[in-house]
């Protein structure tokens, strides 16, 4: 073995960065947060609300700022750039360049007498210029660290020389206009790269002429509490109310430069709409848009709640240009339908949803280091090996990888934090706090679930030392991915699966119970046990455990539509793999194929993307032609969703010929058959307006992935359920692999219908979590939690009543009891109790009573 | 970006821990107005903590009308912790109400060393 050195270097403090650094430091590695900014948070930090919940989401977002700020484990350079990194995987050496500040961090205490009288004002760009900033700022009232700093280009004590205005107003004497260039050698035993995405200036739409045309990011600047109007709705040219604001999807995506899709517009251009429908009641939202991609959680049913409850329209055409109106500020936009009939239509304001590009600055310096990126100048990785690069010991996570969201950001920071644990050894003391029990947590973790997902987590845990149970409910593992014949990227999953099945099954520290499933769990983190029953015997066993992942996957729909089930050419996805593989015979005699999409998917009893059948369809489709070039293929969609990086799929298809016709949910394709068993398709064309027959050899149903029986499982675990049967997470955005209940975490379709890469990281990031817990050299309790004073109890119950924790049971004496590790110490309990038997350790009663006496 | 400095805060962990008891006993030690300032509605991390907290100032209030106290001494605002802007303006807005309004009433007790302005 070669000695394994130092700790983690983090490149990028938005969102992810800050994710990957907060799990890596909790599992007890020290980690270098790098950020070229004067504060961390990022893109995100930018962000007004986030979908779908319409969250203003600083609350959390703040909280996870400042626990980087304040953690004991991350050392964070603002300010920095990483000039060049050498060595290899567990033992770099990075050099990173500091820039100065010019501000004293300890001692700025924020009072903004500096900025009042610094005489120089510039271009926000925090608020994307739209309004003006100081030289000496503070980029928005919560930056972390909180403190301000000096822009040294504008500056007039540098320029002109001699301005000291800030350093004389300064009562703290914190500014010191001395400080130098700082050159700092780390030694690390890997990186994370988590260096996110740059907006592109659009060459497009005349937005360097016309004052009204925005981007998406100033529309957030604009629409944020924060922002320069302070969170009203105005436009630019001349501050009035809009009434009428068209969004433009696609810009900087799907184009010839940029042959992929950003994944995240569509998203927030709903959200927008709906932020902008809100602060004015009687405003005109639409959204012009070329395929509506909203496949995450829960993203369907808030596009269906914006087209039908919030009244915003949804036009489906690329907008070729827009135009000033003269003698006002407004815009015409003239477009065409599907038809081709030609509109024009008057705007007050223009929204450009911008792409997302990798980072300019990272790409740079990937480039330095070797490390392979595609075409796009994305980090190319394999679909199972999400998060790593090239280069071993260097990860990637976040926008830098692929365009996505704040929640795939986050699980991908906590998967990358999960894969360079493993290279970096230096661990360090965890902060432990205040009161601790004297338990140690249980070094098992049971994973429920033998697929892909549920593997992945097995092996990770594993690796880290730790014993897993892992329990499969059939008699082998693999999942329904062993179905799957490919990856949208082309990679071979049969032998990905059989290499994985083989590492868990030979791993020393993972027990693999098939035909098995749990009947009981009890405990808390740090400490379950649980029942497990072997289905073939009577005999149960009981299992100690520290932590629990839930990767019980989905299931597809059986569906009775298309005449499946009734004639043997009608498939489910599978099938085609199946066939694929199999026979060749069979495919170099049919000369017609047609899939059809969203087969029980996105319908009123279903009303979410099930994400994977696009990219499957696609992909089956191309094997096909390729091995019967002569075969004609029709895609019969709704929506194509080749979301992020598959774009490249479609393009690829439809270079090939293969024949794309989008139908409505109110005009579905049928599916016949004669005498002598022969298909006929009849599905209306909407460009020619007119109904097309096919007459396949096959027809393929992309039907929907459905829920488990997640119900069981949630009555056993104590688990929430969403509406469409997915477990549900703590927080959609935030804690994207969480229960509210602690030590329990879950990944893969259990989740969501989601591609194998996603699952995987998703397994690695629950992984990830999970080493928080097992890591901890004993079980902590939250310092803050009630407790019952069982002399005054009358045993109202009312505490055990309106406890959001469901900590407080009833035991067998009738009486209350708190458990202290499922307490999150809100004190309501405290307040409610009439006769005052309960009290919040740190804020008890006479204390907030004295304090309110103390201060007047 | 500032809010008057007459202004004291008590941190609790969540303001659903504010008992009608707590606002009554500041009233009664000197305190000319107390306001209370939450998540947003719908954004608790307790789940309830800040709509508990709005009934019980209703309550409060109810009992302040009763004793001849004008209500506009205890308010309550849902201010997320992104508004610091938000903050400062309800402060200075609060801090006009109270001073509009006068000391309170209630000051039986003599205080010494009060601070007040």
């Amino acid at each position: 073995m070669f000695s394994k050195v130092g700790s983690v270097l983090v490149i990028g403090g938005g969102i992810a960065g800050i994710q990957a650094s907060l799990d890596l430091a909790d599992s007890g590695y020290f980690v270098y947060l790098i950020e070229k900014a004067s504060f961390i948070g990022g893109k995100t930090a930018q962000l007004d609300k986030t979908y779908p919940l319409n969250d203003c989401s600083f609350c959390i977002r703040s909280d996870k700022h400042m626990e980087c700020i304040s953690h004991t484990n991350i050392k964070i350079l603002t300010l920095s750039e990483v000039k060049d990194i050498k060595g290899s995987s567990g033992d770099f050496e990075a050099t990173i360049i500091q820039h100065p500040r010019y501000v004293d961090i300890d001692k700025c205490t924020n009072c903004g007498l500096c900025a009042e009288r610094c005489p120089e004002e510039v271009n926000d760009e925090f608020n994307e210029g739209l309004g003006k900033r100081k030289v000496i700022y503070l980029e928005f009232p919560e930056a972390a660290p909180n403190s301000y700093v000096i822009d040294r280009k504008n500056c007039l004590h540098f320029t002109e020389a001699g301005c000291n205005i800030c350093k004389e107003a300064c009562m703290e004497k914190a500014i010191d206009f001395d400080q130098k260039e700082q050159n700092i050698s780390l030694n690390v035993g890997s990186i994370i790269f988590a260096a996110g995405f740059d907006s592109i200036i659009p060459p497009y739409y005349d937005y360097d002429k016309l004052p009204n045309v925005i981007t998406s990011m100033e529309f957030e600047r604009i629409h944020s509490l924060n922002g320069p109007y302070g969170g009203h709705l105005v436009r630019p040219s001349d501050r009035k109310e809009p009434s009428n604001i068209a969004w433009l999807q696609c810009i900087g995506s799907r184009d010839i430069y940029h042959n992929y899709c950003s994944s995240v517009c569509c998203m927030y251009a709903i959200k927008q709409a709906i932020l902008a429908r809100r602060s004015n009641k009687m405003l005109n939202a639409t959204i012009f848009f070329m395929d509506m991609r909203v496949c995450g959680k829960d993203h369907e049913r808030y596009y269906n709640h914006a087209k039908n409850e919030d009244n915003i329209r949804f036009v489906r055409s690329k907008v070729h240009n827009v135009f000033p109106v003269s003698g006002t500020d407004d815009l015409l936009i003239r477009y065409a339908d599907e038809q081709g009939n030609i509109y024009e239509e008057i705007f007050n304001m223009v929204v450009l949803s911008l792409g997302l590009e990798p980072s300019h600055d990272a790409v740079r310096l990937a480039g330095n280091l070797g490390i392979t990126l595609d075409k796009n100048n994305f980090v190319e990785t394999s679909s199972f090996t999400p998060v790593n690069t090239s280069i071993p010991g260097i990860y990637v996570c976040g926008a830098f990888n692929a365009p996505k969201d704040i929640s795939e950001s986050i699980t991908e920071a906590s998967a990358a934090a999960c894969a360079s644990s493993l290279n970096a050894v230096s661990k360090v003391a965890l902060p432990e706090p205040f009161e601790v029990t004297e338990q140690k947590p249980v070094p098992a973790g049971l994973i429920i679930g033998g697929g892909v997902t549920g593997m992945v987590s097995g092996l990770c845990l594993a690796d880290q030392g730790y014993k897993v149970y892992l329990v499969e409910k059939t008699n082998k593992l693999g999942g329904h991915a062993l179905k799957l014949r490919k990856t949208f990227k082309g990679e071979d999953v049969k032998s990905y699966i059989k290499e994985l099945i083989d590492k868990v099954e030979n791993h020393p520290l993972i027990d693999v119970c098939l035909n098995s499933e749990v009947k009981h769990t009890d405990g808390y983190a740090g400490n379950f046990s649980t029942r497990i029953a072997i289905s073939s015997s009577t005999e149960t066993k009981n299992i100690k455990h520290g932590v629990t992942i839930i990767s019980t996957g989905a299931d597809f729909l059986r569906t009775s539509e298309y005449l499946y089930g009734k004639n043997s050419r009608v498939l489910i996805w599978f099938h085609t793999d199946k066939i694929l593989s199999e026979e060749p015979n069979t495919i170099e005699k049919a000369n017609t194929w047609v899939f059809i999409l969203c087969v029980g998917s996105r319908e009123p009893e279903r009303p979410y993307c099930s994400k994977i059948c696009c990219s499957s369809a696609l992909r089956n489709a191309m094997e096909l032609k390729k091995l019967n070039p002569d075969m004609e293929i029709y895609v019969l969609y709704r929506d194509m969703r080749t979301y992020g990086l598959i774009e490249d799929l479609y393009t690829e298809a439809r270079d090939k010929g293969i024949v794309f016709i989008r139908y409505k949910l109110d005009g579905k394709p049928e599916v016949e058959e004669d005498q002598d068993g022969k298909l006929m398709v009849r599905v209306k064309d909407n460009l020619l307006g007119e109904d097309l027959i096919i007459q396949p050899d096959f027809v393929t149903l992309q039907t929907a992935i459905v829920p488990g029986n997640n119900e069981n499982l949630a009555k056993l675990f104590k688990l929430p359920v969403d509406q469409d049967g997915f477990l549900k997470e703590a927080h959609k955005k935030f804690k994207p692999v969480e229960f509210t209940a602690k030590g329990i975490y879950f990944a893969g379709l259990v989740h969501s219908p989601k591609p194998i890469d996603e699952a995987i990281s998703q397994a690695q990031a629950a992984a990830a979590k999970a080493v928080t817990v097992l890591s901890r050299e004993y079980i902590s309790t939250n310092t803050e939690v009630a407790s019952i004073d069982l002399k005054l109890c009358v045993a109202c119950l009312t505490c055990a009543r309106i406890c959001p924790a469901g900590a407080l049971i009833i035991n067998g004496m009738g009486k209350p009891y708190i458990e202290p590790q499922k307490c999150f110490g809100c004190g309501i309990c405290a307040v409610e109790c009439p006769v005052k038997a309960i009290s919040l350790e740190h804020f008890n009663n006479d204390l907030i009573l004295t304090e309110c006496e103390a201060f007047l | 970006m500032q809010y008057p400095s007459n202004i004291r805060i008590v941190k609790v962990p969540c303001i659903g821990t504010i008992g009608a008891i707590h606002i009554l006993k500041a009233l009664e030690n000197g305190a000319d107005g107390v306001c209370l300032v939450g998540c947003s509605e719908g954004k608790c991390e307790y789940s309830s903590g800040n709509y508990r907290a709005r009934k019980r100032v209703q309550y409060v209030k109810n009992l302040l009308g009763k004793l001849s106290i004008e209500k506009e001494r205890l308010e309550i605002y849902n201010i997320s912790a992104g508004e610091a802007r938000k903050f400062c303006e309800v402060a200075r807005e609060v801090t006009e109400t109270v001073r509009s309004l006068g000391p309170i009433p209630l000051k039986t007790k003599a205080i010494s060393n009060s601070k007040e302005e």
